[in-house]
């Protein structure tokens, strides 16, 4: 049988944005492989971008994380897919098929340029997540102000509440936020687009939208159906000032489909007003003698005046509807008719017979019904008869709207009767309210049984109803007839219903079902093809609204059915998608506004007339009401940002796509979310403003956050001066919320304290702690510089509760303190100190990928192969490991990507892009011939500076040969446009006057290489970000400002030279110093990655300090693992070893070094591409402690090797391990990280052995950080006794008579007396003395302590300064074996950015000595950050160009002048300078060229 | 020239890293500046050199900042650091030849932190407003400070 091997894919996904993932995919892009970087978010940064500061150094986290953000996008090889996630994982490693779902941005990525503004445009305020909602955003936004991709994206979360609710899915809350933005006559066409009947609505709706309306859960609905009145008036007043004026007359085109709509009430005139837009021919017959149905004859006139209903008629009829009134259908013509005329028929005849009561007497003179009465009170000419006692009979609107017409009409009293109780009845409760103002008496619970009186009415008898409905909510009354009451009467009304005409449904001769016509319930269509109905007609009397939505579905069917398309497929109504209601906005800590309230005409103004009762809203109700709105959808889609854009780059129909990715392997970094703190009520967050979590105060640091780095109380906004960390919050707390500890909130506090120190005055911090864990780097020294300061206090408790004081809204904590007494402090602010967790939705994808979790829902991995998920050829790395600090993260993802390296060694360069440009234009002898475009970044630079005015002013400037303005000179067009100008007028320089170079150069570059110009004869000046938007209110200082800026643009491109990147020859093999786990596995991982490695080692065998190491925490054997990786290193063919052998010296630099080796005395050189340092370092030495003067004082590593030998016997002995012995203290200030896990190690080894013997730790701070913390709990279930010491005080061993510990706890009364058997020593590790010989060679720095020195603490964890050279284990700081080996894989990967390439393109902006000038004085090699300068064999300087980062120092630095850093030579600045105080002469010479004008 | 009517003109060398990128900040977050700042981006304060101050004096210049990354932020280490000995030492030499040295500043401004730009700015402004016009520009032979 024939196996196919499969090639495999030389394309990794990486998954997550977060600086893990920048990491990984910066590593893959740049050692040959494709990437797909695959970000949740709108912009990738992931919680990096969050931070303010970082410890230990205080770099800010934006000046260290952008250029690594903008590296990214620039990299062609990696493709950033932001708003995805993979959804399913198919296939084997090498041959991964990957699912991934891309989320809708609604922004076309290649047309945004992020001018800003939509933003500007859009009308939604929301609160803003990325600031953990202490401030908001706009629903268009960018992610943060650095976003990459720099451009914008749209929230939404489908369709709010108000509009699901409508009948007629109105967008409630666009014009809401339309109105906010005063956008009245937006407002109201955004209103007309779902219902022609915006002011009647406005008036008369039932508005079902408010009942649902998310406001009503924090106080009271936002009146809704009044903004929409408000906006409708707005338009009506302004019509009627003059404003504006009516929508021009239309009518249908000759040949138009002709429809005809038989009634003119709100749903036929729906119907009407869309089919007209669509430009159909519509005509209206309606039987009476005005338009409006219902709304004209059923609704009283003090609610919707006759001139309301008149407006909005005239605005449909002028759509090019036809109206022919008094034309009853089925009478004055028939259906036939119609149908002969039309070529589609909509039946909304409305229901226009009242219902009767079918009692006893109804048939009586001065019984009247409810619509007649109505119709005949609205048509002026014939007003009914009103007697002196009116009874009506009814409870929903149109009794109440009969009561309160027979009042105006002269009836001394009127009553109401009904079934309902009141909150039963069918009428709108505030219609209700005002009949009872107005002095109606409304008996609610009785049903009429019989009318009295010889002909004439007298009265009539009530019977009680007990119950209205039946338990399945249908109409059912029940009736207790002993309870009866007669009320006198002269006249009753009944007002109980309508139904269907009859005669009507006859004449139509169409199949009706209980009365009313039948329809498809889609399309209401009838079973007769081409003749639809709707409204009340077809379901029964219902709202005005349910009318309208029945018009506009109607409308649609009629339109494709006219049209021959499907009418079920796709419909408006399916679009509709309700927010799923755990998205709604919380109502929590929402402040309570009252709802605005219309003036009402006062009751004795009501009497007798029919003027109008309600006035609508003030404007300053009505946008205060707008403010209540909660924008629940977030984007409101009322389309500004559409009308903004004039790149057209926004589409609010996208949808959710499903792409297939073929990839390689896979690496995981999602990254944590924090804790949510409000689990833990008894600090109150979310209930108490002025509690926050870390992350929130992290905003608040940030200059970029939402207080512009203010440090302030949210209640009142004043300065914090007492502020209070509590730690541990969700972390190492299994009994309510994560058992693990989250390992980086000590520092994270620490920091903040600092922090916020330097932003206020007078700062009091305190920070409650359990342990402090500053196990990392540097740490140590950082937390002890912070206790010392003396605003900042430490204090070691866990508090118990927080109170928040009425009235100051100061914080209570309390806390059991030093002397375990209780006690209370009072706090302006508390930041609680939030653990990390695996975001919820990322475990269950990992489920779905097939990755296994572990007990705390984190990836889980191996120690010993930290880097591997359960499954293979996908790869973990960053937080969703176990909870780590930014520099593990970024080693481990550099070191995920090189097993993605090590797995795909043969696909390397399979599929990376090169691109290729045109020959380079030499232009050597060329005289400058400058081009500049002058841009107008839409409105965002043109509405400040006059572009005009400038490009007239430098195109009078020497060599300009060109210039122009545009529009947006990055778009598409206009970079062609650059192009062809550049060929046109043969430019040798180009200068754009635009934004930013940090986001826009590159972009310019690659304009510039694709026309064939050396990209660097490019220059930007900056007048967007330096003048329009800086000095928006001085137009005229900006245009001049402008001019000035460009000039000294084009002075300075004048001097611009080409730059060639020169390229070097790449030895592609690696050298690693050390042969111990790092050494090995850094070995090992390069040469699965194809390279041949030299592995130096001074021993003369392999292992280092393992070989010591018998297990681990969660290890048994270790030494297998030892063993195996020895053997493995010794069988391979391409690791050449040199044991027993010394590194004597190094020259050369990145791709090309040459080390010395000397064996015994003899030497031999060896050349190779990059190096690798693993030195380790060592165990610590102590004479504390009677360390060698008693034989049972020993160490960890000794008791450990006695343990795996079984040569120690504890037997009930007591056992007294010191920690930090020899460690932070003036001495060895750091912490060695290991020796807490190491102790509860070997104590838990000591107890299961033995459970009778007896072991204490005498601690500092235990610092079990992540998931070891799980470990400290065993060992203190297992017995051991943990007894803190201060270092002021601490444990003294005695060997006078026997062996005994005495210390003095704080956290014990009386000082500890142990008589030991034996004492165990946590020494720590310390860096080899003789580091600096190696360091010397390599001239890359070591720290204080003696341990190495890399390039960025947090973000180039494994680099050296020096190009070429990379660090790895030990030698780099303490830390714990699978530390170790992913910084190995780290330091390999790094590496093999440099050995994967044959040709290295050196940095063209560096800096040249000109050997002529050059005195030998050597200033320079001594100020180099980066060791680039060096002696060379004239005895002059020269500069290693493989190694100048070009940030100039040398040349600044040089006493003769001697050195230029290319791209900023002096005279390049001096030319800048220059043309500033350039004092041109009087007579301005003609300019060079006529300047270009167009082009916009 | 009355005091009055006095516009300064001062020229801020702005890193790459840092200061520049706070200015783009503050330009996106538009915070509003006097318009008296002239910005040159340098890849590092560490490629100052004092005759691009003097020079700048010499020219007309009222003002001349040099602003850098934070201290220990140095996207090249140090650069800031070396910097502010030049600036120091610039700023002595302008006492000697008669110029206020508050004519010459030194500021770190992290990335992020737009407001701390802006305020630079104006409170630069506003001293040198003060101060009144440079007389380095009315010297007769300004040659001789720069060389």
């Amino acid at each position: 049988m024939q196996t196919v091997v499969k090639k495999k894919t030389g394309a990794v996904l990486v998954q997550g944005g977060g600086i893990a993932g920048i990491q990984a995919a910066l590593d893959l892009a740049n050692s040959g492989f494709k990437v797909y970087l695959i970000e949740r978010d709108s912009a990738i940064g992931g919680m990096m971008s969050h931070l303010d500061k970082t410890f230990p150094t205080g770099d800010c986290a934006t000046c260290i994380v952008s250029p690594k953000l903008v590296e990214c996008a620039r990299n062609i090889n990696i493709e950033i897919l932001t708003l995805s996630e993979l959804i399913d994982l198919q296939g084997d490693p090498g041959n991964f098929k990957a699912t991934v779902k891309r989320h809708p941005r609604y922004i076309l990525e290649d047309k945004c340029n992020a001018c800003a503004q939509c933003h500007e445009a859009c009308p939604v305020n929301v609160p803003n997540y990325f600031d953990r909602n202490m401030g908001t955003r706009k629903a268009i936004a960018k992610h943060y102000a650095q976003a990459t991709p720099n451009i914008f994206n749209i929230l939404k979360k489908g369709h709010s509440p108000c509009k699901v609710a409508c009948p007629a899915n109105i967008n409630v809350q666009g014009y809401i936020q339309l109105i906010k933005k005063k956008e009245y006559i937006k407002a109201v066409n955004l209103i007309r687009d779902r219902n022609p009947l915006s002011a009647i609505c406005g008036r008369v709706c039932n508005h079902p939208c408010e009942a649902k309306c998310t406001r009503g859960s924090v106080d009271e609905a936002v009146a809704i159906r009044l903004l929409k009145r408000f906006a409708s008036d707005q338009e009506m007043a302004m019509y009627e000032a003059g404003e504006i004026l009516l929508a021009e007359e239309k009518t249908a085109a000759p040949g138009a489909k002709k429809v005809a709509v038989i009634g003119a009430g709100p749903s036929g005139l729906t119907a009407a007003d869309d089919l007209a837009g669509r430009g159909f021919a519509v005509t209206v017959y309606e039987a009476s003698s005005a338009g409006g149905g219902m709304l004209r004859w059923g609704i009283p006139q003090y609610r919707l005046p006759a001139k309301i209903l008149d407006y909005e008629i005239e605005l449909i009829r002028r759509r090019g509807v036809n109206f022919v009134y008094n034309c009853r259908a089925g009478e004055n013509i028939s259906l036939e008719k119609l149908r002969q005329d039309h070529q589609a028929v909509f039946i909304a005849a409305g229901v226009q017979i009242s219902r009767n009561l079918g009692v006893e007497g109804e048939d009586k003179t001065g019984v009247n019904y409810g619509l007649e009465f109505l119709r005949q009170a609205s048509s002026n000419d014939n007003p009914p008869q009103v007697k002196d006692r009116v009874v009506v009979v009814g409870g929903g609107n149109v009794a109440v709207d009969v009561a309160r017409t027979a009042l105006r009409l002269g009836a001394k009293s009127v009553q109401m009767v009904c079934l309902e109780q009141r909150q039963e009845m069918p009428a709108l409760p505030e219609e209700v309210e005002a009949t009872l103002d107005e002095g109606i008496k409304v008996h609610n619970g009785w049903g009429p049984r019989r009318i009295l009186g010889n002909g004439t009415v007298t009265g009539i008898e009530f019977k009680q109803c007990t119950s209205v409905y039946d338990k399945d909510r249908r109409f059912n009354p029940v009736y207790d007839e002993k309870q009866l009451i007669t009320l006198e009467a002269d006249q009753i009304i009944i007002a109980i219903g309508q139904a269907l005409d009859k005669q009507f449904t006859k004449n139509m001769g169409l199949e009706t079902e209980r009365g009313y016509f039948k329809t498809d319930p889609v399309t209401l269509e009838t079973p007769v093809k081409g003749i639809f109905a709707g409204g009340d007609c077809i379901s029964g009397p219902a709202s005005v609204i349910q009318a309208v939505a029945a018009g506009k579905r109607a409308a649609e069917s009629i339109a494709r059915y006219l049209k021959n398309e499907d009418m079920r497929i796709s419909r408006f109504e399916d679009s509709v998608k309700p927010i799923a209601e755990e998205l709604l906005p919380s109502a929590k800590g929402k402040e309570k506004k009252p709802r605005s309230i219309p003036d009402n005409l006062a009751v004795e103004r009501r009497n007798g007339n029919f003027t109008e009762i309600e006035s609508g809203l003030s404007e300053e109700a009505a946008l205060a009401e707008c403010d209540r709105c909660l924008n629940c959808a977030q984007c409101s889609e009322c389309l500004e940002c559409v009308t903004a854009c004039e790149q057209s780059a926004i589409n609010h129909c996208m949808g959710e796509r499903i792409i297939e990715l073929e990839v390689g392997s896979v690496i995981l970094t999602p990254g944590f979310e924090e804790f949510a703190a409000e689990k833990k009520g008894e600090f109150g967050f979310n209930r108490y403003p002025n509690v926050l979590t870390s992350v929130q105060f992290e905003r608040m640091l940030s200059a970029s956050g939402p207080f512009d780095g203010r440090v302030i109380r949210l209640t009142d906004g004043k300065e914090a001066h007492r502020i209070a960390w509590i730690q541990c919050v969700g972390s190492r707390d299994a009994r309510s919320a994560n058992q693990y500890c989250s390992s980086v909130c000590c520092m994270v506090s620490t920091k903040q304290a600092l922090v916020a120190t330097d932003h206020t005055h007078d700062l009091k911090a305190t920070i409650f702690y359990i342990d402090i864990r500053a196990h990392g780097k540097d740490f140590d020294q950082y937390y002890e510089r912070a206790k010392k300061q003396e605003n900042i206090a430490y204090i070691k408790s866990m508090p118990s509760r927080i109170i928040q004081i009425p009235g100051t809204k100061d914080l209570r904590v309390q806390f059991y303190n030093q002397d375990r007494k209780f006690e209370e402090r009072e706090f302006d602010l508390v930041v609680l100190s939030v653990g990390m967790e695996p975001g919820a939705t990322v475990q269950e994808n990992a489920k779905n990928l097939g990755i296994e979790l572990n007990e705390f829902g984190f990836c889980a991995t191996d120690r010993l192969t930290p880097l591997s998920t359960s499954r293979p050829g996908v790869f973990v790395a960053g937080a969703f490991q176990e909870p780590k600090d930014i520099p593990e993260t970024v080693t481990q993802a550099s070191a995920a990507a090189s097993m993605s390296m090590e797995l795909l060694v043969e696909a390397r360069n399979t599929l990376v892009t090169n691109k290729l440009y045109p020959t380079e234009h030499d232009i050597t002898d060329e005289k400058p011939r400058i081009g500049v475009f002058i841009c107008h970044c839409g409105k965002n630079i043109a509405s400040v500076v006059d572009v005009e005015r400038v490009t007239e002013a430098v195109s009078r400037q020497p060599d300009v040969v060109f210039a122009t303005h545009t529009m947006y000179t990055c778009s598409d067009t206009s970079l062609s446009n650059i192009k062809q100008m550049i060929h046109e007028h043969r430019l040798n320089r180009v200068v754009v006057a635009s934004c930013t170079p940090r986001t826009h150069e590159p972009i310019f570059h690659e304009t510039l290489k694709e026309a064939g110009l050396n990209p660097n004869l490019f220059e930007l000046a900056n007048i967007r970000d330096q003048c329009s938007w800086v000095h928006s209110a001085s137009p005229n200082v900006a245009t001049d400002k402008a001019i000035e800026l460009v000039k000294m643009s084009i002075a300075r491109a004048r001097l611009l030279n080409p730059l060639n990147a020169t390229t070097l020859a790449v030895d592609q093999r690696g050298l690693v110093v050390g042969g111990g786990v790092s050494g090995m596995t850094a070995a090992l991982s390069l040469v699965d990655q194809g390279f041949k490695v030299h592995l130096v080692e001074r021993a003369g065998k392999l292992g280092g300090n393992a070989l010591e190491l018998s297990y681990t925490l969660e290890h048994e054997d270790i030494s297998s693992f030892v063993v195996s990786l020895i053997k493995q290193v010794e069988s391979h063919p391409n690791i050449n070893l040199h044991l027993g052998t010394e590194i004597a010296g190094v020259a050369g630099f990145i791709g090309n070094f040459q080390v010395n080796l000397s064996s015994k005395g003899e030497k031999t050189t060896v050349t190779c591409g990059s190096i690798i340092v693993a030195t380790g370092a060592r165990p610590a030495e102590t004479s504390d402690f009677l360390h060698g003067k008693s034989k049972r004082v020993i160490t960890q590593q000794e008791i450990e090797k006695l343990l795996k030998q079984g040569k120690f016997t504890a037997g009930q002995q007591n056992i007294v391990m010191i920690q930090c012995a020899g460690s932070r203290n003036s001495e060895r200030a750091y912490c060695s990280r290991i020796c807490c896990s190491m102790a509860v190690k070997n104590a838990i080894k000591l107890k299961k052995q033995d459970p009778d013997s007896n072991v204490f730790v005498l601690y500092r701070d235990i610092r079990t950080y992540g998931f070891r913390e799980k470990y400290y709990e065993k060992a203190r279930q297992a017995g051991v006794i943990f007894i803190r010491y201060e270092p002021e005080n601490p444990p003294v061993i005695s060997d006078e008579n026997g062996l005994v510990a005495r210390a003095v706890s704080p956290d014990f009364p009386e000082p500890v007396e142990i008589e030991a058997d034996y004492v165990v020593l946590s020494t720590g590790i310390e860096a080899p003395k003789d580091n600096r010989t190696l360091a010397d060679m390599l001239k890359v720095p070591l720290n204080n302590d003696g341990f190495f020195v890399e390039a960025h603490l947090k973000l180039r964890p494994v680099d050296f300064a020096n190009e070429g050279i990379f660090l790895c284990g030990l030698a780099h700081s303490p830390k714990m074996i699978d530390e170790n080996i992913s910084q190995a894989h780290a330091a390999a990967a790094r590496a093999a950015t440099v050995l994967s390439k044959t040709q290295l393109e050196v940095n063209a902006q560096v800096s040249k000595v000109d050997q002529e000038k050059c005195i030998s004085c050597m200033t320079c090699v001594r100020s180099c950050p980066y060791s680039a300068p060096f002696v060379n064999t004239d005895r002059k300087a020269e500069i290693a160009a493989a190694n100048c980062m070009g940030c100039g120092i040398c040349v600044s630095e040089c006493p003769a002048h001697a050195i230029q850093l290319a791209h900023f030579e002096s005279r390049q600045f001096n030319a800048m300078i220059d043309e500033l105080f350039q004092v041109l002469p009087e007579e301005n010479p003609e300019p060079a060229v006529e300047p270009v004008k167009s082009g916009v | 020239m009355s005091l009055k009517s006095f516009e300064p003109v001062i020229i801020a060398f702005c890193c790459h890293y840092c200061a520049y990128s706070a200015a783009d900040l503050a330009g996106s977050a538009r915070l509003q500046y006097p318009a008296n700042i002239r910005i040159i981006r340098t890849p590092c304060t560490g490629r100052l050199e004092v005759d691009f101050f003097l020079k700048a004096f010499e020219r007309g210049a009222d003002g001349v900042i040099a602003a850098g990354c934070e201290e220990g932020s140095c996207h090249f280490k140090e650069g800031n650091l070396i910097a502010k000995r030049r600036v120091n030492s610039t700023r002595n030499l302008l006492a000697e030849i008669g110029l206020d040295k508050e004519r010459l500043r030194m500021v770190n401004i992290g990335a992020a932190d737009a407001r701390k730009f802006a305020n630079t700015i104006k409170e630069m402004v506003e001293t040198v407003r003060k101060l009144g016009p440079a007389q380095a520009k009315n010297d007769k032979n300004p040659q001789e400070i720069s060389s």
